[in-house]
Order: C-alpha cells, then sequence, then structure tokens
C-alpha cells in the first residue's frame, strides 16, 4: 500500500523528469551523431567537460548562463576530438570514444585540482533556480511536476521536439539520416558527406554540454572528480533502447529516471539488501527493452567512416580538368 | 602521418588521465622538531632517526574530498610537520593498482607505509611479506602480520550520539540517514544512530537511503529528497564528497542535517552537530609510535577513550538537549552505557 502511495506523490515524479533530464539531453545529442554514421560513446567524457567547464564557467563570471555557455565550449573541445577522430583520421570509433572519456577525466580532475587546490572547502558557483511557469505551475499536481522544473528541463523537451521535427519534416534531416544509412547515394547527389558528419558530432557536444550543464549548475552548483558518475553510458544506452529515435531515447531517459526515484523512494519502504534497489533502474529499462521493444538495428553505416567512392574521385578530378 | 598523429593525441590522452593518479612528494622545508630523538639513536630500542624514515600514504580517493581522504592527507601533513620525516602520497589509486603503489614505495626505501581505508588490507597483506624490514599500517582494516598492523575505530559510537541529537531536533519524529553502502563498519553506526535515536523518543522513525557511492553528488541530493519526501526533517550525511548534496537539499527544504568524520558546519549552516573520527590524530599517534619503537602488534582500536572519535560543538541544540547528549557521552566514557560497537 505504501509502494502504491510513491506513485500519488509528485515528488516521484518531479524527482524522474530531475534524474531524467541530463540523460535526455546526453542520449539526444546521441541520436544526432549516430544518425549521421558517427558512432559516439564519448557522452560521458562530453558531459564531464560540459559538467566541470559549467562550473568552472559561472564560478569565474559569477554568471549562470555564461556558465552554461562554457559548459558548451567545454564538451564542444572534446566533440570536435572526436569528430577530427573519426571522420578525418577515420580511427575505430570505440577507441577513440573510450580514450577521450579517460582523457575528460584527467582534464577535469587535473584542472580542478590545480584551480581549486586540495583545501577541500568545495566553492559554489551561481547556479539556476526553478522556473515556475506562471499560472500552469499552479496547477494542482501536474504544476509541481511539469511546470516547476529548472530551466534545462524545460530545454531538453524543446530540443527533443525541435530534434523530432528536423529529423523527421526537413530535407537538411534526411540528409542527416542518408549520411548514417547510406552516404555514398548522399554523396552521389551532391551533398557533403564529411560536413554533415562533422556538424552532427559538434552538436553532439553541445547537447552533452548542456546535460553537464544540468548536473552542476541546477542547485548542486559545486563540482567533484568524476561527477558524472557513467550517466554518459546510460545515455548512450538509451540511444541505442530508444532505436536511435529523439522520442524514443527521450523515453528511455525518462525510464531510467522513474527507476532511479523509484528506487531511492523504495529503499525507506522494504528492508531488502539494498543492492536489488542499485539493480532496478538498469533492470526497468532492461525489461522494457526486452519485452515492449524489437531487435535493436542502427544506421547502416554506423562507424563506418566515410570514403568517397574511388570512380566519383576520377570523374570529380575529370570534371575539374575539364574545367582548365 | 595521421595515424601517428591519432596515436600521439591518445597517448597524451592516456598520459593526461595518468596525472590524475598522480604522486606527490612533501616539501622538507618544515624545521626538524624539537623533541629529536636525544642522545643517539641506537641506545634505545629502536627508536629511529626521524630525518632518514620516509612516510608514504595511498588513497583511493582524491584528497580534496573534504572528507574521509582529506583528514589522511591531513594526518599526513601533521606527520611532516611535527615529527619532520619525509613524506609522500599518492591519490585515486583503483583496488586493482594498490598492490603496484605500495610495493613501489616499499622499493623505494619508504619505511612506514598508510594504506587509506578498509580495501587497503587485502592488498597489504600480500605485499607486506615481501618487504619485511617495511611497516605497513591499514587505515580502518582489521588486518594484522609481523609487519602490517591495521588501525579501526570502535564504529557504533559516532552514530549513537548523532542519533540522539538528530530525534532531539526532529519535529516530524521522522529522521534520515544516507550512507554509501552496508560495510559492515558503516552498518555498525547506522544500527547505533537507530538506537541513539530511540534512546531519546522511542516512537521515532529511522529511514536509511543507500547511494551505492561515495562521493555521486547528484545522486546523494536525490537521495535526501527522497527521504525528505517520506517526512523525514533530520539527516545523516555518512559520505565523502557527497554531503555536500545532501546539504542543499537539507537548506532547500530548510531541515536540518548531521555531518560525519569532521566538522561540517562550515559547509552548511543546516548542520547541527558532526560526528567525529580524527583520522589525523590515529595517523599521528602511530607514526609517533614507530619512530619511538613502541608499535604493538595487532590490531590497534581507537575509539572516544582515545580521543579519536567523538562529536563536534552543538549548534541547533537548546543548551539542555546538548548537556543531556555530552552527559550521555559521558557515561558512555564512564562505562555506565552500553553501546554496540564493531570492535
Amino acid at each position: 500500500m505504501e509502494f502504491l502511495n510513491i506513485f500519488l506523490t509528485p515528488d516521484f515524479y518531479s524527482a524522474t523528469f530531475r534524474l531524467a533530464t541530463p540523460l535526455m539531453l546526453a542520449a539526444l545529442g546521441g541520436v544526432i551523431s549516430e544518425r549521421s554514421g558517427v558512432l559516439n560513446m564519448a557522452l560521458e567524457g562530453q558531459i564531464l567537460m560540459g559538467a566541470f567547464f559549467g562550473y568552472l564557467g559561472s564560478y569565474l563570471f559569477q554568471n549562470v548562463w555564461l556558465g552554461v555557455l562554457t559548459a558548451m565550449v567545454g564538451s564542444l573541445f572534446l566533440a570536435a576530438l572526436h569528430a577530427f577522430m573519426s571522420i578525418k583520421v577515420k580511427v575505430n570509433q570505440v577507441v577513440s570514444a573510450v580514450g577521450l572519456n579517460t582523457l575528460a577525466l584527467g582534464i577535469t580532475s587535473t584542472l580542478f585540482r590545480f584551480l581549486f587546490g586540495t583545501d577541500s572547502q568545495m566553492a559554489s558557483c551561481p547556479g539556476m533556480a526553478n522556473l515556475d511557469i506562471p499560472v500552469l505551475s499552479d496547477l494542482p499536481f501536474v504544476g509541481p511536476v511539469l511546470f516547476s522544473q529548472h530551466p534545462l528541463t524545460y530545454a531538453a523537451v524543446v530540443l527533443l521536439i525541435l530534434l523530432n521535427l528536423f529529423l523527421f519534416r526537413t530535407s537538411r534531416g534526411l540528409e542527416l539520416r542518408a549520411a548514417g544509412e547510406n552516404p555514398q547515394a548522399l554523396d552521389v547527389a551532391g551533398v557533403d558527406v564529411i560536413r554533415i558528419r562533422w556538424l552532427a558530432v559538434l552538436t553532439t557536444g553541445l547537447f552533452c554540454g548542456l546535460a553537464g550543464a544540468s548536473l552542476t549548475l541546477t542547485g548542486l552548483n559545486t563540482f567533484y572528480d568524476n561527477l558524472s558518475s557513467g550517466r554518459g553510458f546510460i545515455a548512450y544506452a538509451a540511444v541505442v533502447f530508444g532505436k536511435w529515435t529523439p522520442v524514443g531515447a527521450a523515453l528511455a531517459a525518462i525510464l531510467f529516471g522513474a527507476g532511479d526515484a523509484l528506487q531511492l523512494r523504495m529503499q525507506t519502504i522494504f528492508d531488502i539488501p539494498y543492492y536489488f534497489y542499485m539493480m532496478m533502474p538498469y533492470l526497468i529499462t532492461f525489461f522494457a527493452l526486452v519485452f515492449f521493444m524489437g531487435a535493436a538495428k542502427g544506421p547502416a553505416a554506423n562507424s563506418i567512416p566515410f570514403e568517397k567512392d574511388k570512380g566519383r574521385r576520377r570523374s570529380a578530378r575529370r570534371s575539374r580538368m575539364g574545367g582548365n | 602521418m595521421k595515424r601517428k598523429l591519432m596515436a600521439l593525441l591518445l597517448a597524451g590522452a592516456l598520459a593526461v588521465g595518468l596525472a590524475a593518479c598522480s604522486r606527490n612528494v612533501g616539501t622538507e622545508d618544515s624545521a626538524p622538531p624539537a623533541s629529536s630523538p636525544t642522545g643517539g639513536t641506537t641506545e634505545t630500542t629502536g627508536a629511529k632517526d626521524p630525518s632518514e624514515v620516509k612516510v608514504a600514504l595511498v588513497c583511493g580517493g582524491a584528497v580534496n574530498d573534504g572528507g574521509w581522504n582529506a583528514s589522511a592527507y591531513e594526518g599526513l601533513q601533521r606527520i611532516e610537520e611535527t615529527l619532520g620525516v619525509e613524506t609522500a602520497y599518492t591519490e585515486k589509486v583503483a583496488v586493482a593498482e594498490m598492490p603496484q603503489v605500495i610495493r613501489t614505495y616499499a622499493r623505494q626505501g619508504f619505511d612506514l607505509i598508510f594504506g587509506h581505508g578498509a580495501e587497503f588490507g587485502e592488498p597489504m597483506s600480500t605485499v607486506a611479506p615481501e618487504f619485511p624490514d617495511t611497516t605497513f599500517v591499514a587505515v580502518n582494516a582489521n588486518v594484522e602480520a609481523g609487519n602490517l598492523t591495521g588501525t579501526v575505530f570502535k564504529f557504533g559510537e559516532c552514530g549513537y550520539f548523532c542519533g540522539m541529537a538528530a530525534a532531539m531536533v526532529s519535529e516530524t519524529g521522522k529522521i534520515g540517514i544516507i550512507p554509501p553502502d552496508d560495510a559492515p563498519n558503516n552498518k555498525a553506526d547506522i544500527d547505533t544512530y537507530e538506537l541513539g535515536a530511540k534512546a531519546v523518543n522511542p516512537d521515532i522513525e529511522v529511514y536509511t537511503a543507500f547511494t551505492g557511492s561515495w562521493d555521486d553528488l547528484p545522486k546523494a541530493k536525490e537521495a535526501s529528497e527522497s527521504l525528505i519526501s517520506k517526512g523525514c526533517d533530520v539527516l545523516l550525511a555518512m559520505g565523502d564528497a557527497y554531503a555536500v548534496g545532501v546539504y542543499q537539499a537539507c537548506e532547500n527544504a530548510g531541515i536540518k542535517a548531521i555531518g560525519w568524520v569532521s566538522d561540517q558546519h562550515d559547509l552548511s549552516d543546516a548542520v547541527i552537530c558532526s560526528g567525529l573520527q580524527s583520522v589525523g590524530d590515529v595517523y599521528v599517534a602511530t607514526a609517533e609510535r614507530y619512530l619511538e619503537g613502541t608499535m604493538e602488534q595487532g590490531v590497534q582500536v581507537y575509539g572516544m577513550p582515545d580521543g579519536a572519535q567523538g562529536m563536534s560543538e552543538f549548534y541547533g541544540l537548546t543548551e539542555e538537549q546538548a548537556a543531556e547528549v555530552e552527559a550521555a557521552m559521558q557515561d558512555y566514557l564512564d562505562g555506565k552505557l552500553e553501546i554496540p560497537t564493531l570492535y
């Protein structure tokens, strides 16, 4: 009975959205990159960069919005490295991501120690308060859940809608999806595949920057080594669970957030070893995947670096010579 | 060419990653102590010359976490300052790397090596027999061998008095505790927290929310929110760095918090008192005994009678309430109050 009460409190649902926000933002970013054909398991590192640089920016400028901006710049840097490795140098994209995740942990911990010392007094930076949407936030139950969240949660929802429209309702979105499915065809159609992939990976960086900022700047207002604690990998799982669609990834992220919010509340009710509660978010997501989703099939050209077809290269050269 | 560049970049990535787990050698600018052994070192029973002794510390976490690992770092600094020995430390050592890091120090001629945490018990038991001339100390580990000593706190003491304070301040009759896991040493304090609270108010309800991590700040904050929504109005933050997350949730909800290991009132005004474990004292006392050659075999237990555990000032209690807790502490010291401690 007490267990069912959890679902009757608005507090559970607002915790769900709070916990899901960083996952959702990062997962949406992941969808963009993967849809364009670049495997992106470096979400974790990018979130961590966003979390640290968001904190740093907000602390230095004493302005939370400049903090959000620095967060995006910080993870953009890592995203650029990933794009360079995956698209230009054409290394194995898993290896590149693993290296970058380690690099992000190193950069953030080293800079954090270098700038803030071992003095252990955690300096706090300006953070953002919850934004109550007028009138709507006064609604019973729904108000506190949906309309009294921090600004980045709203941003996540808006970005979800925009991304969905972009991917499936615009020709640019079609091009991006084609870059991940059949880049050769796209190339023959005269679209620059490399450019699309670069932009996609960089955009992922911006999304992850927001995800990182939503960890440090929404009330926590401080940073600590490895603050992201594996959330990037959960977000990556959400991309796959959501079958590489924005809505699917967002739902997976929310499901995971709900699982986490639920386990923290169930701990106070049933006295069973808490390890079972720790497993819950993963189990719930896992079962949802098994029972409600079919086989997961990603973009066909995902993780395959794009090389211009030899024939195309020759014909391009010929046409250039012909122009002379 | 490009592949070489990539290889270089990746190597750089790893190097920076490793830099996060760096070794730091303390500077030797502190003056030699006034109390250095007089009249030569050979005549007494193995007293050692501080200038020839090197002390190393190996930590599992970061020394700037404001709690558990910071206390070890503080202890090491005090050893260097008061005893005048050379010190070095390595932080953020993963469990799998511990034996290697410990061996490296032993090979470099460090005489006394501290491992900061119960997780060092096992690796030190492995390494200690290889270096019979080196002394190993595993803090909070229940281990002992020829040249390996464990130091433990009487876990359970602080939890009891924190529980008393929490029950006195609580208005809703519900209090909470947020531990990282239920390892035996944590479990002892979790249990006595409830005992202490029930001693003050038999009807009080105590709720627990585990985070599964020592330093996941956002998770600790959410765990606090969950307990607050349950009606708890005093929360004990039993972790390292994540205590900050708990205090923020408490501040937002306008409720009280209790700190752990060090006096955390300066981190947040919500903190009404803190259970103290003076790890620094344990380090200095152990190093002193080592230098004097009076270190005993076996596990060393440190508790309130040694001054190694205790309570901070009471900030949020009335004078009568504070006096009541202090009276209970005195009763415990006098042997009139029994607390089920781990050791």
